[in-house]
């Protein structure tokens, strides 16, 4: 039904082009069409009566879901979409910046932290437990001289 | 196609009416024209006619009562009815001597009288932005009319204006009948019973004979007229009057359009100045009172 209307819309553009309001009717609802939305109510009977009057009714009989572009839809996957993983993101680990010990800085280990142990926890261990390590959100530093974080911390899983 | 239908939304089923009522409203002007040089009482009846004809079936269909709602709505009916009358008739002859348009214009002048009589009648309060509407409008309608000895056609147009007048006393009426649970067909069979009672013994004592095409004309000045009813009545379902109402101007558009392919009419500046003021408060006032409804 979009379609169909904006090959009306530009019919009636083309045949009252010397009218100038069908260009201006016509060429707002056809940039707002190709964004992706839905011309309003307004703009639509302004279309019927100075542009196409085929092209305006069916402006006003097409659903919402028509004039939404199909890689606009979230269809599970979006690439433009965060995903958990981002190349350009800091990962934690920046080469440019200073990867000497701070000790002021949260280097990974928070005692008040939740590390995976928790005495009244079940700390059998459980494959599917989120053991602190996250391959998308961890790259381990270079010179990392973290004492307090050794691998022999219990971080739930029997390594 | 009933699945199609089904899908749009109400709001712009609505609106799909209301512009098809314009349109019809618009063909029942140019069919009126088009009809010749026949009295305009003669006119009105084949058209309220039509329209009897249609609400008396609806009303059967409905198995609604003939008689009125309280008999204290009967004094208002009649009003209605005669204000509808006059307003019809002078619509009709300002349709047979000015340019559709214009005709249709001074007719369009019915909801700003609406606000007029709604605060002398039903005590309805108005504020300053609504006046200073009305009064825009009515120096708009000025433009059209345009008040001079040397206009031939300012009879024609102060009739057209008073049948605006009409219009929106009929319509205020309306608007106390609704309040007082009158339903709509009942309202429609009540006063197009009344005028063509009102205008038989006109057309039975001044009868011009018709030909076969002025037959054929009134009757779709009849349809078009029941068409425009029906098409509002609908509208009105669909959503509200302060959503869809302002696009009922689009028949100034329509009968603009008629009136130059069929009739080689071109409105000119002072009207075409005056439809744009006169429209241009119209939906000011449309987007001012819905403004208004959003933030109390």
């Amino acid at each position: 039904m979009k379609t169909a209307a904006q090959v009306f819309i530009i019919i009636g553009m083309v045949c009252g082009f010397w009218m100038i309001l069908p260009l201006i009717f016509g060429g707002i609802a056809l940039s707002q069409m190709s964004k992706g939305q839905r011309p309003s109510t307004g703009m639509s009977v302004c279309v019927l009566l100075f542009c196409n009057m085929i092209g305006g009714i069916l402006l006003l009989c097409a659903k919402d879901e028509d004039f939404y572009k199909p890689n606009m839809m979230n269809n599970g996957y979006n690439p433009n979409m965060n995903n958990g993983y981002n190349p350009n993101m800091n990962n934690g680990y920046n080469p440019n910046m200073n990867n000497s010990y701070n000790p002021n800085m949260n280097n990974g280990y928070n005692p008040n932290m939740n590390n995976g142990y928790d005495p009244n926890m079940n700390n059998g261990y459980n494959p599917n437990a989120n053991n602190g390590y996250n391959n998308a959100n961890y790259a381990a530093p270079n010179n990392y001289n973290n004492n307090n974080f050794n691998n022999n911390n219990n971080n739930g899983v029997q390594q | 196609m009933a699945g199609i239908l089904n899908k749009i939304p109400q709001k712009q089923k609505g609106v799909l009416c209301i512009i098809s009522s314009a349109f019809c409203f618009a063909f029942m002007g140019a069919f009126v024209r088009l009809a010749g040089d026949l009295p305009s009482v003669q006119k009105s009846f084949f058209r309220n006619l039509v329209a009897f004809i249609f609400a008396a079936v609806i009303l059967i269909r409905q198995k609604g009562s003939f008689l009125p709602h309280s008999k204290s709505n009967i004094g208002a009916l009649l009003i209605r009815s005669v204000c509808g009358t006059i307003g019809i008739l002078c619509n009709f002859y300002a349709v047979d001597h000015l340019a559709l348009s214009d005709a249709s214009m001074l007719n369009k002048m019915s909801p700003f009288f609406v606000i007029v009589f709604s605060a002398l009648f039903l005590r309805e309060r108005t504020n300053l932005v609504q006046t200073l509407g009305v009064i825009v409008a009515f120096a708009g309608s000025l433009l059209i009319i345009k008040p001079s000895f040397a206009n031939l056609a300012l009879v024609p147009s102060l009739l057209g204006f008073l049948g605006g007048m009409g219009a929106g006393a009929a319509y205020t009426a309306v608007r106390w009948l609704g309040i007082r649970g009158e339903k709509g067909p009942y309202i429609v069979f009540f006063f197009s019973g009344f005028s063509c009672l009102v205008t038989l013994p006109f057309l039975l004592f001044d009868f011009h004979v018709m030909t076969w095409q002025q037959w054929l004309v009134l009757l779709g000045a009849g349809l078009a007229a029941a068409g425009g009813q029906f098409s509002i009545t609908a509208a009105y379902k669909f959503a509200p009057a302060k959503e869809i109402s302002v696009y009922d101007y689009s028949q100034i558009i329509f009968s603009a359009l008629l009136g130059f392919i069929m009739f080689s009419q071109l409105p000119d500046i002072w009207s075409l100045l005056g439809y744009v003021i006169i429209c241009g408060i119209g939906v000011a006032m449309f987007i001012y009172n819905n403004r208004r409804d959003k933030n109390p």
